[in-house]
């Protein structure tokens, strides 16, 4: 967190009728509802935390009315954006998709779909592997680049792969 | 104050605990659950560490850095 935003967000703290809140915790709180935050604030602190507008809009980093929670779907994503870093979130906010470099594997192009969206930018091979339960599509996206950057043998043990024509090539490497 | 963050179909679900006494009983959950989800073949990540140091891949719940992201069991699609 950039040292000029958490002062911001240790301000808000002090304001806070809770008070004794980390800035972590401040910012924590905004995202799960905080209706009189003013809109010119909400956009101050999207800057603050990711420079670029287009990377996210202030409905999806914050709720819009209290008692509505954010959907899956905006959590997924404020979440991707937190831990991609600042090349990777680059890429995704102007392509919708980032590169992860796989130590030993090669390099793959995270792509924003659901099937074969892991794609080796060398042999055009495309591998298909997740979470074994429904989540959000950025929360795929995130256990991918977390796996192939960090356990690639965990994804390519299981995953399914097919070569850029098409053609299915069968499962685990 | 930990963050343990559990990928699922609600984007994600958080347990916040620290080593304070009026926490004991949010670690303890957060301690069980970290360990049933590793058993059944989670893999758990420290995300946004301090420094700015790359992703890491975590094993212990002894081992949790200030935010850790569990992945469910992955299996081909």
């Amino acid at each position: 967190m950039p040292d000029c935003l958490a002062r911001v967000l240790q301000l808000l703290g002090d304001w806070s009728p809770m008070g004794d809140q980390t800035p972590d915790e401040v910012l924590g709180n905004l995202r799960q509802g905080s209706p009189a935050l003013p809109q010119r604030i909400r956009r101050c602190i999207r800057w603050l935390l990711y420079e670029d507008y287009a990377v996210i809009s202030t409905d999806e980093l914050f709720m819009e009315a209290p008692g509505k929670g954010p959907t899956p779907d905006a959590r997924a994503r404020q979440l991707l954006l937190r831990v991609l870093n600042p090349v990777q979130r680059d890429e995704f906010s102007r392509y919708g998709y980032f590169t992860v470099d796989a130590i030993g594997w090669g390099r793959f192009r995270v792509l924003s779909r659901t099937t074969f969206n892991v794609l080796n930018t060398g042999t055009g091979m495309a591998f298909c592997a997740g979470p074994d339960m429904p989540v959000p599509l950025a929360d795929l996206m995130l256990a991918q680049k977390l796996i192939l950057e960090n356990d690639p043998e965990r994804f390519f043990r299981v995953a399914n792969h097919r070569r850029e024509d098409g053609r299915y090539c069968g499962a685990g490497l | 104050m930990k963050i343990l963050r559990f990928l699922d179909s609600s984007g994600d679900r958080e347990i916040r605990f620290d080593d304070s006494e009026a926490m004991a009983e949010a670690k303890t959950e957060a301690q069980r659950q970290f360990e049933r989800s590793m058993a059944a073949g989670a893999v758990a990540f420290s995300v946004n560490r301090k420094g700015g140091g790359a992703d890491q891949k975590v094993g212990e719940f002894s081992a949790l850095e200030d935010e850790t992201v569990v992945v469910p069991r992955i299996v081909g699609g």
